[in-house]
């Protein structure tokens, strides 16, 4: 009895939080595929008729951009975000507490405030010319290394200190030893982290706000600049576009790697 | 868990380079190791028989696991020398000392099959994969895990996994094995029957093995000779016989094995050379030998060590199966029944209580607390011991 109650409320909260997740979704790719300006209900039919001007140059290459920042950007984060993890992971020092929340410390900032300063920086230093990728790059590096740091974490907790000292005892050097043993149970978690890493690229705003060309935006940028003189269901079939693109990418990473299962172990 | 070890010399063996005599020699020479301020191992000598099997044992804490370290390269002593063959490695990596662990939580690579975990130290040695195969084969057939090249660590069971480990450590024919507390996340059996195994297959190699434990009968059952640590240093070196039967001193003698342990008065030299007499507590007097720098003066009070297995129970004063002795009567106050072998505490005075083993009690009618019961202590057994 009383288990049939709880089943119940488990599965209203599930459909109610599924449906909370779905809802938006639905009403973008709704959007995209129906002939009104501004979607009617009911429904007045379905129409393709604003994909065309969807995926044209004035929309693909923003998203060309916005792609290759956020492969570069999670390329970094990964980088610096997994060697941090593993200084933590292994480091014995007082200051490691003091370092793990400097290195989050970006996430505590309005990122409109990081882009902001770091307009003022380059303009102070007179390298406003850097503005463009190269700042964009720099820049979602560090809202990227958070993420990758959590997870490469969480993988490393599971990664027993003493399979890379069992390495050594082999005959591994220190080199080898990572490169066999530590790296391949760290490899789930690095690509989890760098997927989270290459989506909030992608996605931002106001890091890339003040950050991006006059002829060279990002997508979330173009998709503001486009929705302040006008509106159209366009948008939306480009909003449907970039998911699509996200999916296909998360689902060739999950070949490689299960993104939920970097979490090792000892019987693993 | 049914699987054997092969305990005969077999062809693989010399295809894969097993030394039939040999090994190789471990000196330590004034070793000494701090971790902060408090010193972990402290000016420790050890000189490790080539083909031997050497146990540390030790309570925990004792500086077993850093002394281990310090010979496989993990930890690098403050002072002192570590000789492996002759050759002073206290400055190398552990990747280029010829040893080889196996770790007390069997650290095995959980993302490498079973094949792929004991093939790993070939690998790292350049040995050809068609040589690789036929040796990882032989030294999984040797821990008795035939064919299972193709497992994950996790699907197996611990004491499978530390036979893994096992052969992961031996198919590399390292100069020394190192072996921290192995057994002890095992149950009991298992712990038993691995003993022997590991002992078999390292007197069938050869290989100088160096077996840490604070499991005072696992050290007595496998080692050809026992360093008994305390503190950070070595209390008493020495073959099993000896650390159980003439233990250095007051603890070494409680640390293994079951004793009485007695404080008395020397009266003087015993009937014999090498013995004093000393009055135990109740006004009985006991001849004892005098074990290692023990001098007792005349009047000084003096450590007795009684095993509970050298004394005899007679529960009347005329039994004619207790042989001759002292003999001193008190009364039972506890019975402890192991099965095989049974323990009676046998009050005498306050400040003298005797254990006394009882072996095969089943037949034999044990006394109750309570009873009036006789010790019989026979010539020979008690051993004083310095302070
Ligand atoms: N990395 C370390 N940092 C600080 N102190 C340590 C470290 N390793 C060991 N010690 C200390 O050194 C002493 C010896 O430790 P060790 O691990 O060698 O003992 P052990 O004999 O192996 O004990 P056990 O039977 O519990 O494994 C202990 O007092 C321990 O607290
Ligand atoms: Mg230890």
């Amino acid at each position: 009895m009383n288990s049939r109650v709880l089943r119940a409320v488990r599965t209203t909260l599930l459909v109610l939080t599924l449906g909370f997740i779905a809802v938006p979704m639905l009403m973008v790719g709704w959007t995209s595929i129906q002939p009104d300006t501004y979607p009617a209900f009911p429904p007045s039919g379905l129409s393709l008729r604003w994909w065309g001007a969807a995926l044209t140059r004035e929309w693909l290459l923003p998203m060309a951009l916005s792609a290759q920042v956020a492969l570069a950007s999670a390329a970094c984060a990964l980088l610096f975000g997994s060697a941090a993890a593993y200084t933590l992971a292994r480091g014995t020092g007082r200051g490691r507490r003091a370092f793990e929340a400097f290195l989050a410390a970006p996430l505590l900032l309005p990122e409109i405030v990081i882009s902001l300063s770091v307009v003022q920086l380059v303009s102070m230093l007179d390298a406003r010319r850097l503005i463009g990728p190269t700042l964009l790059v720099a820049t979602h590096v560090l809202i990227g290394i958070p993420f990758v740091l959590r997870t490469v974490g969480v993988s490393l907790l599971g990664i027993n200190p003493v399979w890379e000292r069992a390495a050594r005892d082999l005959g591994a050097s220190a080199w080898w030893a990572f490169r066999t043993v530590t790296l391949p149970l760290m490899r789930s978690g690095m690509f989890a982290g760098a997927l989270f890493a290459f989506i909030v690229s992608f996605n931002n705003v106001e890091l890339s706000l003040f950050l991006t060309a006059r002829d060279s935006s990002t997508l979330p940028i173009r998709l503001l600049q486009y929705m302040e003189y006008e509106y159209s269901p366009t948008l939306a079939c480009v909003a449907v576009t970039s998911v699509v693109g996200i999916c296909v990418i998360a689902g060739v990473a999950s070949r490689f790697a299960r993104l939920t299962d970097f979490i090792h172990g000892e019987s693993k | 868990m049914t699987a054997h070890m092969r305990t005969s010399a077999e062809p693989a063996a010399r295809a894969s380079g097993a030394r039939t005599s040999g090994g190789f020699g471990v000196v330590l020479r004034g070793i000494r190791k701090q971790f902060g301020t408090s010193v972990a191992v402290d000016d420790l000598d050890l000189d490790v028989r080539p083909g031997e099997f050497l146990t540390l044992l030790g309570p925990s804490g004792c500086g077993k696991t850093t002394t281990l370290n310090m010979i496989a390269g993990f930890l690098t002593p403050n002072q002192g020398q570590i000789l492996l063959d002759g050759q002073d490695v206290s400055r190398q990596p552990p990747d280029r000392r010829d040893t080889a662990m196996v770790f007390q939580q069997y650290a095995l690579f959980p993302h490498l099959t079973v094949g792929q975990n004991v093939g790993y130290g070939l690998r790292m040695r350049k040995r050809r994969p068609a040589e690789i195969r036929v040796l990882v084969a032989d030294a999984l057939e040797r821990v008795g895990l035939v064919g299972r090249e193709g497992h994950r660590p996790g699907q197996l069971s611990g004491g499978q996994q530390q036979r893994v480990a096992l052969a992961r450590a031996i198919v590399v024919r390292p100069k020394v094995l190192l072996f921290d507390e192995p057994l002890s996340n095992l149950d009991l059996k298992l712990r038993e029957q691995l003993r022997l195994e590991i002992k078999h297959l390292q007197r069938e190699l050869g290989i100088t093995s160096i077996f840490v434990t604070h499991d005072q009968t696992e050290a007595l059952v496998m080692s050809d000779r026992i360093a008994v640590m305390r503190e950070g240093r070595i209390e008493q070196l020495g073959s099993p016989d000896e650390i159980y039967h003439d233990p250095a001193n007051s603890f070494v003698a409680g640390f293994v094995g079951q004793s009485n342990l007695i404080t008395g008065t020397c009266t003087g030299s015993g009937p014999e050379a090498g013995e004093c007499t000393v009055r135990l507590p109740g006004a009985h007097m006991l001849p004892a030998r005098l074990v290692g720098t023990a001098r007792p003066e005349s009047g000084a009070p003096v450590q007795i060590l009684l095993r509970p297995e050298a004394l005899r129970l007679a529960t009347t004063s005329t039994d004619p199966t207790v042989p001759a002795g002292l003999t001193i009567d008190g009364q039972v106050t506890e019975v402890i029944n192991e099965g095989s072998v049974a323990t009676v505490v046998v009050r005498v005075t306050d400040a003298l209580r005797l254990r006394v083993a009882v072996p095969d009690p089943g037949g034999r009618g044990l006394p109750s607390p309570g009873d009036a019961a006789s010790v019989v202590i026979p010539p020979g057994v008690a051993r004083a011991l310095p302070n």
